[in-house]
């Protein structure tokens, strides 16, 4: 009696539950979320957040990967990596280098219908010199004063020569207004407007159709970015259709040949092995050479990258303009690895800790393989995975042993070198080497191009030879969109062109 | 009702403890918040600025005690990463982990509950049997596994259901039940199949007891001896459970908002310690431990309600 009261109670109660579920699959039958009716929007995924929208504060990739859809720059830049006038009409410069004069485009407005011209070139460039407000950005140490002739000619004075320069004035331009809060609402002359952004969710961008700055007018009208971290979740959502466009891991691409396009590039982003060459005992070219030489780069595109990926010997990779296709380096070559180890009397090996972070597993992978690799040559390789925040510590700190990362695609050549330049910020490596040094100044003042590709054909082979880092690979960027999601073209630096992108068969 | 103004007192001490550790840990971990949102590369000019916007170049007593004065005035202050004020972006969080938590405790309960006294009410071998089986592989089965299962079957095969991302009640209810409906069920598979064992368990037990057998042999019909003491007897550890559960889903599940891109709390707390985003985190944290110790507080009264000897206790 008791139990069959029971059982009716239990079944009542599951029943009930049986229906709350039911009721909610009932809602998601008419529309599966991808929907494909004629498409002017598109889900694009993103893996990390924008750290600001205000081009005066962003400085990660994750931010300009959006901000050059929302503002343009005097310059911009094409697909293989050259440079092109932006908002500028064209440019000169002075022959020694310390006058630029930029012509403005006319006719152009701002998401918030006010015009374009000089005042807001001034305006950008005096925000970004610390001239005015609270920012400045050591990039444009090199400007003297901002100058403006007319309404659309501004003059660049400068107080040294910066070969860079015209690469950095691809950062963008804003409007001439202190009350525009960039953070919270950016407003730019590009392609794609601002609409909403929702913290760890989403950022909204809609078509400006009043878009001039070139000739190429967006076909979308609406492009939402999605923050997807997990990178199944990312799989499945462009399975069934919800995601347009993302980047997904190399593993990945066979499973999304059957569904999705799937997209092979150079990401210009150089994966290096960094060891101390102030260290012992690497502070032995011959060493650092012994490494190089016991790693066999292949095996590691093959099984790490699953073919996406290309070997490198120096630290310039196949999508820079200046890439050195004949240069050799060192291959690898068993024999003549142990040989250069016998010759620095390391024959019997060492021990030695790579740092990888374990945010992207990529790296780590790399660690296994070369553990493997460098065992041959009797180097204990003992592997650490940090969290990214701990890691970043770790590998701008002096002291450090190694580790693998990928650096950032640079479009300026001289930028990418800065790396293994005495001093510099960004040489993380902790690289010092007079002769090279000697490379790198000639370079960073050289207005010559011929000159130019000269040293730094003679700077990149002064890192193959040398081995300031040890090049492993470009880990290409592996893309899947939806099979009718055309127009994507790969850039040398982390941007995604929103505006070449359309639905066609 | 001395009783509860201890409990209160306790309470407040707690989450005093808990903001002094979490700021100290913040201290120790390895790892400058400003460098992980410039980057390695980032200009040295902006990584001073954004330094004396944070309040990063004070000594750190200064920071805390700064930062403590804020919170009671009820002031989080500024998000470091997403430079935004805290409590705004807390509170876009906060509806995302409650739908997620009240529909998967909702099926929990009504599953869990019903299932468990099925089971043990002893009829059906066989059937009880598979449900044993299933119960156990529900329990060991981890989320993100049987999330992606879920997502593969609902989503990309069927088309049923999207596979990701969260839509608020107040703008489309339909889209938030469908958006829901997997990532609820994800999390609901381990607790449901944990309370139906548990449940079986205590039941049974129970019906061991002494108590049980005098009630029987006093003339009392099953169904009385059942209802009127040992259900009440098997609520006290099925509560003290639920709570558990109850904490664990508020408090947001990491997992499964990782695994179907919802924005709540659990993601926005990995996102933060990533990016060592203090103010976050504070944040963050202090709104699980005030949750984890509300519902305990409501645990216990719900005790004394059950159990009046526990007040006296």
């Amino acid at each position: 009696m008791t139990r069959n009261f029971l059982k009716k109670v239990a079944g009542l109660l599951a029943i009930g539950a049986l229906a709350v579920a039911m009721a909610g699959c009932g809602g998601g039958k008419n529309d599966s979320a991808g929907g494909s009716a004629a498409k002017d929007s598109a889900v694009v995924a993103i893996s990390n957040e924008p750290d600001s929208f205000s081009p005066f504060i962003a400085q990660g990739n994750d931010a300009f990967n959006l901000i050059y859809n929302i503002y343009d720059g005097l310059m911009s830049f094409n697909p293989d990596g050259t440079l092109k006038p932006g908002l500028a009409e064209k440019y000169t410069v002075s022959p020694d280098g310390l006058t630029y004069t930029f012509d403005l485009k006319k006719d152009i407005k701002f998401h918030d219908g006010s015009d374009f011209d000089a005042d807001d070139v001034v305006y950008t460039y005096e925000v970004y010199t610390g001239k005015k407000g609270n920012t400045k950005l050591s990039i444009f140490n090199s400007i003297e004063s901002i100058e403006k002739k007319s309404a659309t000619q501004v003059v660049f004075h400068m107080k040294n020569v910066d070969v860079g320069f015209l690469y950095k004035c691809i950062r963008p331009i804003v409007p001439n207004d202190d009350k525009i809060n960039h953070e919270q609402h950016p407003i730019g002359t590009g392609a794609y407007k601002f609409v909403k952004y929702v913290p760890g969710q989403s950022v909204e961008l809609e078509r400006y159709d009043g878009y001039k700055t070139t000739d190429k007018k967006p076909a979308l009208k609406t492009i939402m970015v999605k923050v997807m971290s997990d990178s199944s979740s990312k799989l499945m959502a462009l399975q069934s259709g919800e995601l347009d466009f993302a980047e997904v891991e190399a593993k990945d691409m066979k499973t999304l040949e059957g569904t999705n396009t799937v997209i092979k590039a150079i990401s210009n982003k150089p994966q290096i092995l960094a060891i101390n060459s102030q260290k012992e005992p690497f502070k032995d070219v011959k060493v650092r050479r012994a490494i190089a030489s016991a790693i066999n780069k292949k095996q590691i595109v093959d099984t790490v990258m699953y073919g996406a990926g290309n070997e490198l010997y120096g630290y310039l990779t196949p999508k820079s303009a200046y890439y050195d296709k004949e240069l050799k380096g060192y291959q690898f070559d068993l024999e003549k690895a142990k040989q250069l180890m016998k010759e620095a009397g390391k024959e019997n090996g060492f021990d030695m800790v790579i740092k990888v972070p374990s945010a992207y597993p990529r790296h780590g992978n790399t660690a296994q393989v070369i553990k493997e690799q460098l065992a041959k040559i009797n180097i204990n390789v003992k592997i650490e995975e940090m969290e990214w925040g701990s890691f970043l510590a770790e590998i701008t700190s002096p002291n450090y042993t190694s580790w693998i990362v990928g650096m950032t695609g640079q479009l300026d050549p001289v930028m990418s070198l800065s790396t293994f330049h005495t001093g510099e910020k960004a040489n993380w490596v902790n690289y010092s080497n007079p002769e090279f040094d000697k490379i790198y100044e000639a370079l960073s003042k050289e207005m010559d191009e011929n000159k130019r590709k000269e040293l730094i054909k003679k700077g990149n082979e002064m890192v193959a030879e040398e081995l300031p880092c040890i090049p492993i690979e470009d880990c290409n960027y592996t893309f899947a969109t939806n099979k009718n999601l055309k127009g994507f073209e790969p850039y040398p630096i982390q941007y995604t062109d929103f505006k070449s992108f359309y639905f066609g068969k | 009702m001395k009783y509860y103004l201890n409990k209160i007192g306790v309470t407040f001490i707690t989450l005093i403890l808990i903001s002094i550790i979490v700021f100290g840990v913040f201290q120790l971990l390895p790892g400058d918040p400003v460098k992980v949102m410039i980057g390695v590369e980032g200009d040295p000019n902006q990584e001073a600025m954004l330094r004396a916007r944070f309040g990063l170049d004070r000594p750190v007593y200064e920071q805390y005690a700064m930062w403590a004065t804020n919170f009671v005035q009820g002031d989080l202050g500024e998000s470091m990463k997403y430079k935004l004020p805290v409590d705004s972006v807390l509170f876009q969080r906060i509806p995302v982990t409650l739908s997620l938590a009240s529909l998967s405790l909702l099926i929990t309960f009504f599953v869990g509950i019903p299932v468990g006294i099925w089971i043990a009410s002893g009829s059906g071998r066989i059937a009880r049997g598979i449900v044993s089986v299933i119960t156990q592989i529900g329990v060991a089965m981890p989320a993100f596994w049987s999330g992606i299962i879920l997502i593969l079957i609902f989503g990309v095969i069927l088309h049923l259901l999207p596979t990701n991302g969260y839509q608020s009640w107040s703008s489309n209810p339909a889209g938030w039940i469908k958006h829901m409906v997997l990532p609820a069920v994800t999390l609901a598979i381990a607790n449901t199949c944990s309370i139906v064992r548990f449940m079986k368990n205590t039941l049974l037990d129970q019906m061991k007891m002494d108590y049980v057998r005098t009630a029987l042999s006093k003339g009392l019909s099953r169904k009385k001896v059942i209802y009127k003491h040992v259900l009440r007897n098997t609520l006290i550890p099925v509560i003290t459970m639920f709570g558990m559960i109850t904490t664990d889903t508020l408090a947001g599940s990491m997992v499964t908002e990782n695994v179907f891109a919802l924005p709540g709390i659990g993601t926005l707390l990995v996102g933060s310690i990533t990016s060592r985003d203090l103010p976050l985190i504070e944040a963050a944290i202090m709104y699980i431990a005030i949750i984890v110790t509300v519902v305990n507080f409501v645990i216990d009264v719900i005790y004394g309600i059950i159990d009046p000897r526990i007040r006296v206790k």
